[in-house]
């Protein structure tokens, strides 16, 4: 099975070296727009073509795969960011703060999600925090719930109650126990949720509530080839593969780090 | 039934709570928006010229739109009691008509996906689960992590490149005939049957290994009475909760599949209403979603007290 983990590995690679390295290497503008050549095929100097407008979408994929990475980066992290400090105050702190955090995750989770998302992307018109909201709103109830229930499987432990009889801080003792044992879970959850968020991400562009217009985008790319995937299906099929193949690494990447399939 | 009952009412209440909560929400959210909601709605409404003045005062007035936030709130809300929600502020037809309409349309197609999700996951699910770590298994293993990430659109523009375009056995788009469900329906199934296999699979791994099933096998049962009778019932008790999850999270993928096959469903609405800013059509289908998450959930739990009675106990000693 570690052959699917290294797979999952050199996919991931490849797209965050794309992301990092790609824009440098890519001549064309990812925005210039040349009538002239609209809707050319593959050739030497483009190799997937050319978009409706003439844009190139080689271009338009390495440059989509930066901002898709980073919005996929900020929201996961955000999410993991307010649910760990948020669950690991619910479990140390109980009472409260306990009831309070989780009903909260009760009810976010009771909520449908794509429509608050639909509305809150909605929202400004997309703009880019607006997206990031609509997209880590629920994101962070998984962490929370991760969080505090850890935290209260070890508050049980002898030895942390031996830490906790030798006068040691909540501060100390999350650092100290609990920081281990939550790695290899963090690991997963953030895996996957880089994966859903790139999938959500491109599911906005798709509707029309994404990114704005002009930015690459690897869902709103597929959206504008929609009338000419008949005679053009190289146009939605190369941003269809990259959200594919990126959401594919993720996914298996973190599955296989953390349980044996399933 | 004695304990049926109360658990029924707090489900009630817990509805009603959730479908207020979310309609709510989502007033306060689209009330909150910057930028001028008459103006949005005349768009909507008259087209994409830049209506005059004189029109989007004109919509403010009809509409109300110019009280207090407040006042508007308080006044959808003893109308929703009464049963009345509303009309749309685009079309102008009342909401719980189109509601009605669209609402349809969602539940035969996700229906129709249900089933076909099923009819793959099913026999795909056992054949793994019955010999775990097999060859099978692990293909199939690798099989569903590459289907979860395929983006449920672009599973539906390769279907309609495959099966519309190329040979021509389905329609691509449309809601009149019967053939046009096949393509939306197997694009959410496939989605559906990628995630739900493995939960079969693992549900007849476990309770092929289970204690029960080795003791009937002890008694000497024929295995077709060890399956039937023993077999089936203990492993439906996770995939039935699964698949109320699922179906739930199922409008997660209708958002995305309706607007690509132009199905006329609650995706479609939902989509429409946030652009064109149609509150009292947002209200109304935010209460409908809502009413119907708890609605799902509840029957889940209900037929999972069918399926494995222990948990009743388990939860009557709660």
């Amino acid at each position: 099975m570690s052959l699917w983990r290294l797979f999952g590995a050199s996919l991931v690679a490849l797209v965050v070296l794309v992301a990092l390295a790609g824009p440098f290497f890519v001549e064309r503008s990812p925005t210039r727009q040349d009538l002239s050549r609209a809707l050319g095929g593959p050739s030497w100097s483009e190799p997937l073509g050319t978009d409706p407008l003439g844009r190139s979408v080689f271009s338009r994929l390495i440059h989509g795969a930066r901002e898709s990475l980073l919005l996929a980066l900020v929201c996961v992290g955000l999410s993991a960011g307010t649910g760990m400090v948020l669950g690991l105050a619910a479990g140390f702190k109980r009472g409260l703060v306990d009831a309070v955090v989780m009903r909260l995750v009760d009810g976010l989770l009771a909520f449908p999600g794509i429509l608050l998302a639909v509305v809150v992307a909605g929202w400004m018109g997309g703009g880019r925090w607006a997206l990031i909201l609509a997209l880590s709103i629920t994101g962070w109830c998984d962490y929370a719930r991760l969080a505090r229930n850890l935290v209260r499987r070890l508050l049980a432990e002898d030895y942390v109650q031996a830490g906790r009889l030798l006068g040691f801080s909540d501060f100390f003792l999350a650092r100290k126990y609990v920081a281990g044992q939550v790695w290899p879970h963090l690991r997963t959850l953030a895996g996957l949720g880089l994966g859903r968020t790139i999938l959500n991400l491109s599911a906005f562009g798709f509707l029309g509530i994404g990114l704005k217009p002009p930015t690459p985008e690897w869902g709103a790319m597929i959206t504008q080839a929609l009338p000419y995937m008949t005679d053009h299906p190289l146009l939605v099929i190369a941003p269809g593969a990259a959200v594919f193949l990126t959401v594919f690494g993720f996914n298996l990447l973190s599955i296989e780090s953390g349980r044996p399939h399933d | 039934m004695g304990r049926l009952i109360p658990a029924l009412t707090r489900r009630l209440f817990q509805g009603l709570f959730v479908a207020w909560g979310v309609s709510t929400v989502c007033f306060g959210l689209m009330t909150a928006l910057p930028g001028d909601l008459a103006l949005r709605v005349a768009l909507a409404r008259y087209g994409e010229d830049l209506p005059s003045r004189e029109v989007v005062s004109h919509v403010r007035k009809q509409e109300r739109l110019d009280r207090p936030v407040a006042v508007q709130y308080v006044q959808w809300l003893t109308h929703t009691v009464q049963w009345d929600l509303g009309r749309s502020l685009v079309s102008g037809r009342p909401v719980a008509s189109e509601l009605r309409f669209h609402f349809r349309k969602t539940l035969v197609l996700g229906g129709a996906a249900l089933v076909m999700s099923l009819a793959l996951a099913v026999p795909w699910g056992i054949w793994a689960g019955l010999r775990p770590g097999a060859g099978f298994d692990r293909f199939s293993a690798g099989l569903s992590s590459a289907l979860v990430s395929i983006p449920g659109f672009v599973l539906g523009v390769l279907l309609i490149l495959a099966l519309a375009v190329r040979w021509k056995w389905f329609p691509a788009a449309g809601f009149t005939r019967p053939g046009h469900l096949v393509l939306p329906a197997l694009t959410l199934a496939v989605g559906l049957a990628a995630v739900s296999n493995r939960v079969i699979r693992t549900a007849v791994a476990e309770v092929k290994e289970s204690f029960f099933i080795t003791f009937a096998r002890i008694k000497g049962l024929p295995s077709r009475r060890i399956v039937v009778g023993h077999g089936i019932r203990n492993a439906a008790a996770p995939v039935v909760t699964f698949i109320g999850l699922q179906l739930a999270h199922l409008l997660d993928g209708v958002v995305v599949v309706e607007n690509l096959f132009d199905w006329p469903g609650l995706g479609h609405l939902i989509l429409e209403a946030v652009m064109s800013r149609d509150l009292p059509m947002i209200q109304g289908a935010a209460l409908l979603i809502g009413a119907v998450y708890v609605l799902v959930n509840a029957a889940v739990d209900l037929i999972c007290l069918e399926l494995d009675p222990r948990q009743a106990m388990r939860e009557a000693t709660l």
